[in-house]
């Protein structure tokens, strides 16, 4: 996460709680792609991200009004995500184990550069993503906050409503599980290209 | 988009490295001008336009109500005073 200038920052926070559209609109536009990939990735469900991203985003609008002026507006978005997806997990029997393909994952009109790149980088990166869906809920979103998204130890705490010291202690545990898992991924995917399955 | 404070994390970098997903242009847009519309509504009703009307409802128009019926009542007995010639 780029961090903004604190200048620009406030000037955004102030045009928010004055309700403007245009200020809106700037947040929109650059956080609505990133929200939607650490809600996919938290749910495993497109149709359910989409719905918690429109509860998102309106709950920004009700509530910007009410913004502090030293408020940071990218770790706030990731709160208001992080606790509809809280809700919606403890609202509704989820099946952890029941992950959907993680095919549906790919957006529908997919941009590759070409058949090669869809090779050789869809493989790794299925891998991960696949490795990173078989993760606890608490282990996937620090790590998506803190290597997706780039958020300091300190923000991603503040996301989590935890603190630091045991952000860190978290995230120690969440890289080990994913190494963890993705060791499994690879030894499936050799024993699947030796045995041609 | 590692955070700096893990440069050389080979675990972080993988993830670095996904791609960012996004809701299609339809449902995009659908939702932009769902929150415009929200946004209308709360222009309406924030802090500085409710200070607005209070000011008006609890000064504005009292002052200016009270003031036209100074400028009546002056009225009235300076036309009194004009027809009985005090």
């Amino acid at each position: 996460m780029t961090p903004m200038d604190p200048d620009d920052e406030g000037a955004l926070v102030a045009r928010l709680r004055a309700a403007d559209p245009g200020a809106f609109d700037e947040l929109y536009d650059a956080y609505r792609p990133r929200l939607f990939a650490f809600l996919l990735r938290m749910t495993r469900s497109r149709t359910v991200a989409e719905d918690l991203l429109n509860d998102t985003w309106l709950r920004v609008v009700r509530h910007a009004y009410r913004l502090r002026a030293d408020t940071r507006v990218g770790p706030w978005l990731f709160t208001v995500a992080r606790n509809l997806y809280w809700s919606y997990r403890r609202s509704s029997l989820v099946e952890e184990r029941c992950a959907p393909d993680l095919l549906s994952l790919w957006p529908s009109p997919a941009p590759w550069p070409s058949p090669f790149d869809l090779a050789a980088a869809g493989e790794l990166e299925r891998r991960v993503e696949r490795a990173l869906s078989r993760l606890s809920p608490q282990h996937r979103e620090v790590l998506i906050l803190i290597a997706h998204e780039g958020l300091t130890p300190a923000d991603a705490a503040a996301v989590c409503g935890t603190s630091a010291e045991a952000l860190r202690q978290r995230l120690s545990r969440a890289r080990a599980a994913l190494e963890q898992k993705l060791g499994e991924t690879s030894a499936v995917a050799a024993l699947e290209r030796d045995y041609g399955t | 988009m590692i955070s700096d404070d893990y440069p050389n994390d080979p675990s972080l970098a993988r993830l670095a490295s996904l791609r960012t997903y996004d809701v299609n242009a339809g449902s995009a847009e659908r939702l932009r001008r769902r929150c415009h519309v929200l946004l209308e509504e709360q222009a309406s009703n924030t802090p500085v336009a409710i200070a607005n009307g209070i000011l008006f409802r609890r000064i504005a128009a009292p002052v200016l109500g009270g003031a036209w019926c100074v400028v009546y009542l002056i009225e009235v007995i300076r036309r009194a005073v004009a027809v009985y010639g005090m």
